[in-house]
This record gives C-alpha cells, sequence and structure tokens, in this order.
C-alpha cells in the first residue's frame, strides 16, 4: 500500500516536472520523453533505495518489498535502455553493468592497458541479493552507483544531442541489434522469468519513443512501414510464451528485428545521419542485414595494402599471399609454412592434432590451432587476445621460436632472393606509397589478405535469416535453446556467436574451467589472459571463440580437450569446470547443470551444424617460386610437418 | 627618391620572406622539423622514417581536405595541439568517419600523421575548416 503511493506521488511529480520543462524551456515532446524516462529511473533507484535502507532483510517480509521495489526499477531502466547504451555507455555500466569488475580493451585504443571498470547497478543488485551473505551497505552502495549514474545522462554534453535527428537512427540501431544479441537471452537478467516480461515493457517503451520523435521531427520520421512492422514485433512478443524457453527466438529475429534493422540502416542513409560517437566506430551504415559480413568492422585483412581499390593490384596481392602462406621459407628450417597448422582443406584449423607439435618436434604446443575462418571478426586476437592486428599475428607466428622459429631479418632476404617475389613485391611498392621499401609489412600483409576472403562466406542458417526462409524444425528448436535454456547465447553472441556483442568494439573473455583432458579430472594449466593481463578476473579467461564452421574445426577448447561436440556440450550442460567439482573460484559459467535432454542437446548440435558456411576448399600450390639458393628449391609447398 | 627606394627595397623583403615561407611549408618537398628533446642521436634515423612516412600519408589521406592554396602554393596549414589527439582525430568530426577509418588508415599510420603534423615547422597559415566531402 504504501509503496504504491510512493510510486504514484514520484509519477505525479515525474509528470508535473515534465510539463514544467515543456512549458518553461521550450522542450520538445522528444525531449520530454527522455527527461521523464530518466526521472523516473531516477525515482526507480531511490525508491529501491528507501527500500533498502527501512527494512530488515533478515525477514521474508522486507526482503519481499525490496524485490518488488527492485522489479520496478528494474522495469524503470528497461524503458530507459534504448537512450542508456548509445548515449552514455559508461554510465550505463553503473546503472546496469553485469559484472562487479570488467576489464575491457576498447577499439579505439586496443594497444593501451585494458581498463577495469567497476560495474553497479541494478543486475547486480540482483546476483547480490542471491547471496547468503550479503550486506545493506553492499547493495545500497550498487544501488547509489546507478542513481549517480542516471545524473550523467542529464549533463548537456549528452541532452544537446536530442535537438538532432542523428542520435536516435543510432540508438535504435543499437537498440535492435540487442534485440536480436541480448535482450531475449537473459544476459542481464538473472530471473528468467522476467526476460520476456522485460522485453515486453521495453518494446512498448520504444514504440512511445518512436512517437514523440516523430511529433518533433516530422521531416526524419520512422516511417509507416517501419513503425507497421515494429506494431508487428511487439503483438509478436506478447503473442509469445512469457517463458524464454519457449520463446520463438528465430522468426522473432527472422520476422521482425531483421528487417526492422535494415529499414533503419534505410533511414541513416536517407536522412544522412552522422556519428561522433564511439559506439559506431565498428558498425557499418552499409550492411542490410545483422547477419552479413559487412555488419561490423574488426579487422583489417589488407593491412599496408588498405588503401588499395584497384580490382587488378588486389588480384596480385590475393596471388602473392597464397603463394607466401604455403611458403615454408618463411621458417627458420624452411620445412613449415602456415599451412602447417591452418589446413587449407580444413577451415584453415587443424582437426588432426588436438595440439600441434613444436618446431624443434619435442613435444606439442600447449593451444590448438584456432581457424583462421573468421578470425577477421575478432576485436582482438590469439585465444589470450595478446594481439591487436591480424598483420601481427602472421609476425609473432613466425618469430616464435616453439612455431615457425624464423629471424624476420631472414625472412625477407629469402623471400626477395626469389626472383618472382622480388619482381611482384618491387611492383605492389607502387601501392604502398608511405613507403620506400619491401618489408615485412608487406609479406604479413598479403597473406592476411589471402585468407582473408574466406570469410566472406554465408552458412545456410545466415541465409535462412535473410531471405525468410526456413531452416530444419530441429535447428529452429535448436537455435531456440541456444537463446535459451541451454545459455550459449549469453557469451556467443548473435550473429557472429563469437565474443563479439553489439556495438562490436571489444572482444569478451570468459572462464569455463576447461580440464586439461577429455576425462576431466584436472583443470587446464594455461592461464590464458592473465598472461597478459594478470587480475584476479583474468585467471584461466579464454577469449569466446566463434562457433561457425563448428563442425569442421574439433578438437575444441583453447587446448583442443574435447574431441567431440558432444563432449563440448555435456561439459556445459554439467555447469563446467567448477560443475563436475573442479576448484574454479573465479567461473564466468554457472556452476548448475542445464537440464538438458538427450533430444534437446541433439537439436542444439543440429542447429550449430547449420552454421557451417560454404567456405570453398583451397588446394596447396604444385610450386613455389624458384630462389637463387638453389638448396631452397625442394622445399615442399605447404611445408613439411 | 629615398622613400621610393626603402618601399621598394622592403616590398621586395617581403614578398621574399612570403615566398620563403610558403616555400617551407609546401606540398611534397622536405618539410623543415625539429626534433622533440627526447629524441637522443641514436633514435634520430627513426623519427626521421617516421616523420617522413607521416609526410606521405598526410599528403595521401589529409590535403585532399586540409592543404590549402596560397598565391597558388601548397601551404599546410598548422593544426593545433587539440586538434592532434590521436583517436579523437578519427571520431570528434563526424566527416572523418569515413576518410580516417581504419580501413583507410591504420591506428599506427595515424600516429605518423600525428608526429608528422606536431612537428614540422609551423607554416604560419592557421587551419580553416575544410569543404565537407
Amino acid at each position: 500500500m504504501n509503496r504504491k503511493w510512493i510510486v504514484l506521488a514520484g509519477l505525479v511529480v515525474v509528470a508535473i516536472t515534465g510539463l514544467s520543462w515543456s512549458d518553461t524551456e521550450g522542450n520538445t515532446a522528444y525531449e520530454v520523453e527522455y527527461k521523464s524516462r530518466f526521472l523516473r529511473l531516477r525515482e526507480g533507484g531511490l525508491f529501491l533505495r528507501r527500500a533498502i535502507e527501512e527494512n530488515d532483510l533478515t525477514t521474508p517480509e522486507g526482503l519481499a518489498k525490496v524485490n518488488n521495489a527492485l522489479a520496478l526499477a528494474r522495469t524503470d531502466m528497461k524503458n530507459a535502455d534504448f537512450w542508456l547504451r548509445y548515449m552514455n555507455p559508461l554510465a550505463q555500466k553503473s546503472i546496469n553493468g553485469p559484472l562487479p569488475v570488467e576489464w575491457e580493451t576498447e577499439v579505439s585504443e586496443k594497444d593501451g592497458k585494458p581498463y577495469r571498470r567497476v560495474g553497479a547497478g541494478f543486475t547486480l543488485v540482483a546476483g547480490y541479493l542471491e547471496e547468503p551473505d550479503f550486506q545493506k551497505e553492499g547493495l545500497l552502495r550498487l544501488v547509489q552507483a546507478a542513481i549517480d549514474g542516471t545524473d550523467a545522462f542529464a549533463a548537456d554534453s549528452t541532452t544537446t544531442q536530442l535537438s538532432e535527428h542523428h542520435h536516435f537512427f543510432l540508438c535504435n540501431r543499437l537498440f535492435l541489434l540487442n534485440l536480436a544479441a541480448i535482450y531475449t537471452t537473459g544476459f542481464e537478467c538473472p530471473d528468467t522469468s522476467l526476460v520476456i516480461p522485460e522485453l515486453r515493457s521495453m518494446m512498448t517503451a520504444v514504440r512511445g519513443i518512436y512517437v514523440s520523435f516523430n511529433s518533433s521531427f516530422p521531416s526524419t520520421p520512422v516511417t509507416e512501414t517501419s513503425l507497421a512492422k515494429y506494431d508487428a514485433a511487439v503483438a509478436f512478443a506478447n503473442a509469445q510464451p512469457s517463458s524464454p524457453w519457449r520463446f520463438d527466438h528465430f522468426t522473432f529475429i527472422q520476422q521482425y528485428v531483421n528487417p526492422l534493422f535494415a529499414m533503419n540502416q534505410g533511414f541513416i542513409n536517407d536522412y544522412k545521419v552522422s556519428s561522433a560517437s564511439f559506439v559506431d566506430h565498428a558498425l557499418s551504415d552499409a550492411s542490410t542485414s545483422i547477419f552479413a559480413k559487412d555488419l561490423y568492422y574488426a579487422q583489417d585483412t589488407k593491412g599496408i595494402f588498405r588503401r588499395v581499390q584497384d580490382v587488378g593490384t588486389l588480384a596480385r596481392i590475393d596471388a602473392l599471399g597464397k603463394q607466401l602462406f604455403f611458403d615454408p621459407l618463411l621458417s627458420g628450417n624452411n620445412e613449415r609454412s602456415c599451412a602447417s597448422c591452418h589446413l587449407a582443406d580444413q577451415f584453415f584449423a587443424d582437426t588432426t592434432a588436438v595440439t600441434a607439435i613444436k618446431f624443434d618436434h619435442q613435444g606439442k604446443l600447449a593451444r590448438n590451432t584456432p581457424s583462421l575462418v573468421n578470425a577477421p571478426m575478432n576485436q582482438l586476437l590469439m585465444l589470450d587476445g595478446k594481439l591487436t592486428t591480424l598483420q601481427q599475428q602472421a609476425m609473432t607466428v613466425m618469430a616464435e621460436p616453439s612455431e615457425m622459429g624464423a629471424v624476420h631479418g631472414d625472412v625477407l632476404a629469402k623471400v626477395m632472393n626469389c626472383p618472382d617475389y622480388r619482381t611482384e613485391l618491387q611492383a605492389l611498392l607502387k601501392a604502398t606509397p608511405q613507403v620506400k621499401e619491401v618489408s615485412m609489412e608487406h609479406i604479413t600483409s598479403a597473406i592476411t589478405f589471402y585468407y582473408g576472403k574466406f570469410s566472406a562466406y554465408r552458412s545456410p542458417f545466415d541465409e535462412a535469416m535473410d531471405a525468410g526462409g526456413t531452416i530444419s524444425p530441429d535447428a529452429h528448436a535448436g537455435f531456440n535453446l541456444f537463446m535459451s535454456k541451454a545459455q550459449c547465447a549469453t557469451c556467443h553472441f548473435v550473429p557472429q556467436f563469437n565474443g563479439v556483442k553489439p556495438p562490436f568494439v571489444g572482444s569478451e573473455f570468459e572462464v569455463l574451467g576447461t580440464p586439461s583432458d577429455s576425462t576431466g579430472t584436472a583443470l587446464s594449466n594455461d592461464l590464458g589472459r592473465f598472461g597478459v593481463n594478470p587480475a584476479p578476473e583474468t585467471h584461466r579467461a579464454f577469449r569466446t571463440g566463434s562457433l561457425r564452421n563448428n563442425q569442421y574445426t574439433g578438437p575444441y577448447m583453447h587446448n583442443g580437450a574435447f574431441r567431440t561436440l558432444d563432449q563440448v556440450i555435456d561439459f556445459y550442460d554439467a555447469g563446467g569446470g567448477a560443475g563436475h567439482g573442479l576448484d574454479v573460484p573465479n567461473q564466468t559459467l554457472s556452476s548448475d547443470s542445464l537440464h538438458l535432454t538427450p533430444l534437446e542437446k541433439r537439436q542444439l548440435r543440429i542447429f550449430m551444424n547449420s552454421l557451417t558456411e560454404a567456405v570453398p576448399k583451397e588446394t596447396v600450390p604444385a610450386t613455389l617460386p624458384a630462389s637463387k639458393n638453389k638448396a631452397l628449391n625442394a622445399r615442399k609447398p605447404g611445408g613439411l610437418y | 627618391m629615398q622613400r621610393t627606394r626603402t618601399t621598394k627595397a622592403i616590398c621586395t623583403i617581403s614578398v621574399l620572406t612570403v615566398m620563403l615561407a610558403l616555400q617551407q611549408c609546401a606540398g611534397k618537398k622536405e618539410v623543415p622539423f625539429t626534433y622533440p628533446k627526447v629524441v637522443t642521436a641514436e633514435m634520430r634515423p627513426a623519427f626521421d622514417e617516421q616523420f617522413q612516412r607521416g609526410h606521405a600519408l598526410y599528403e595521401i589521406n589529409c590535403s585532399g581536405c586540409h592543404t590549402q592554396v596560397v598565391n597558388g602554393k601548397k601551404v599546410i596549414p598548422d593544426f593545433t595541439r587539440d586538434q592532434l589527439i590521436g583517436y579523437m582525430l578519427r571520431m570528434r568530426y563526424p566527416s572523418h568517419r569515413k576518410p580516417l577509418h581504419e580501413t583507410f588508415i591504420s591506428r599506427q599510420e595515424l600516429m605518423d600523421v600525428e608526429l608528422f603534423l606536431k612537428h614540422r615547422k609551423p607554416s604560419g597559415c592557421s587551419m580553416t575548416t575544410p569543404p565537407k566531402p
């Protein structure tokens, strides 16, 4: 009773304040909508704070009051989410930070040290309330940070954007991408039963935002067609079951979210929307589908040749790159090439070995060979995120004593000692007027440009998403499981099913408690990200890989511990390392069982198989350019081992 | 008579000075610069190389909009330090979003251009807003 009264009073205050802004300051309907949503969010935070302060949380009644206040605050938060994530992503982390501590590396400063970001807000409050020994002080700190975070959205630097149409369509783009990637998966919603109700509330709120925007910006409206599609999406979400486990994620994205995304991209182009925000850094304005490979940009495959547009020149770089990729001259003993581990007929992975043999034949490498297909879709590279560019990666693997064991100066000299290579590289120097001489960068860039093209292909799943067609009922059911009960999509994000989530400016890491082998009796002793950025949270953390082409890129996990996809699914189903009784205090995966049935596991696998892309099989070249050093002309294309 | 000669001399000197100034900041030619204090003698060759690369990259990526033509001569304008904050260059100005995207110029290359623009001798021509592409 008391609570309702306070909420009502709060709403009245909001309404009056909103009105007074409109009257006294000449705010547009859209600005009033914005400010009232944030005022309401602030009120929600204050109300929750009071509930925590005034109630005895050791009693079920007190706890229930706090949980009610939390649910209201979460709804207010979801109803402002349209702006939250775009207008001030940092402040958003204090209102709805998914983790207590996150280490982030943003795309614009990839080369710098990762930032430590402390999360706060309502999702963490919900998680904290679940813990047996939670303290009021801790809860209040999380709530206060959210209240303070809300105030950041009243800053002039943010609200001045509201007077132009630009930010609106960019907010909307992020909103639509998140409708596909996180809003239906429980990514930031610990209580599964709230996922779909919160989604519905948010979608209805966004309808109101569209209407207020259209009334304030009649020359750049959300069109009738788009509004009608959006209404159909809301109707679909309302008609679907309230359990995310039974929600039809596939149809929702295919029939509604993806077409709305395409329409919004049209608005961005038609209304000449321009961005000055880091949020848009990776996103393409040209892409017309969430499942298109040009949706976002993460890696430059062209390297030093990045400004070359001429088709003929690019074809020459590609051909040169292919020869270099298979040429063991790039190794210290002239016996190993890139293709030694990245097998050209196996999606540039290696299904034949758990981990590859070392350069000196003495033992095995610590990590499994990852596929090069879709490597360009990652912001950070290597399983520990150590490197930031593909060219760096190529350079590093050549010089690594346990991998290709070469010295860069020697490689360049050996390559230039082959007349065909020399002629071609000298000719291509014209394409890089910023430098005067051929360098290793020309070599690595040709290689990355060559293999980069294999990432352009699509899977049956992508085609079905775009064309409005169907996938098999099992794959369809498998995708819906992937997005809900099996909890896969909270780390392997739509659309690339890797650790890059909208707006695609970072790569995420997870701690799974991967064992040293499939027996699962001991933890892998690889510390992963910790080796690059030591912190309690990064201990044994690895970059989330893409699930595309997973059917043909086993063995799986950083160390190839699992030979089959069934083993992998069983590992997750039982709660990862911690679920198997291993000591993983910082595991980011729930240690509870997922309770997947044999049929559900089968459907998951069938869906994952639908992510196999139509990548053409590459063949090893029959010959390589001759060297003036005759002894090197016996070298085997692709390498000996 | 005396006055005319003085005027003539002043005129000639002014013209020469302006020409000299213009030549110093002209397009493709060697651009004079000063080494920053932190650059030791051993570091100079690497600095020279990065400076030249930065110059070449400026000509490729920036000059189209920013180089001005004064009396028929190309002049690289002086940017303020505030205008040259690394990654801010990409995002602060919407018109930069496409031409300075990573597909056209890498982070390292942007740093090369920054180094070039910061350490070249000022041309004395201030930066005016470039035309919209």
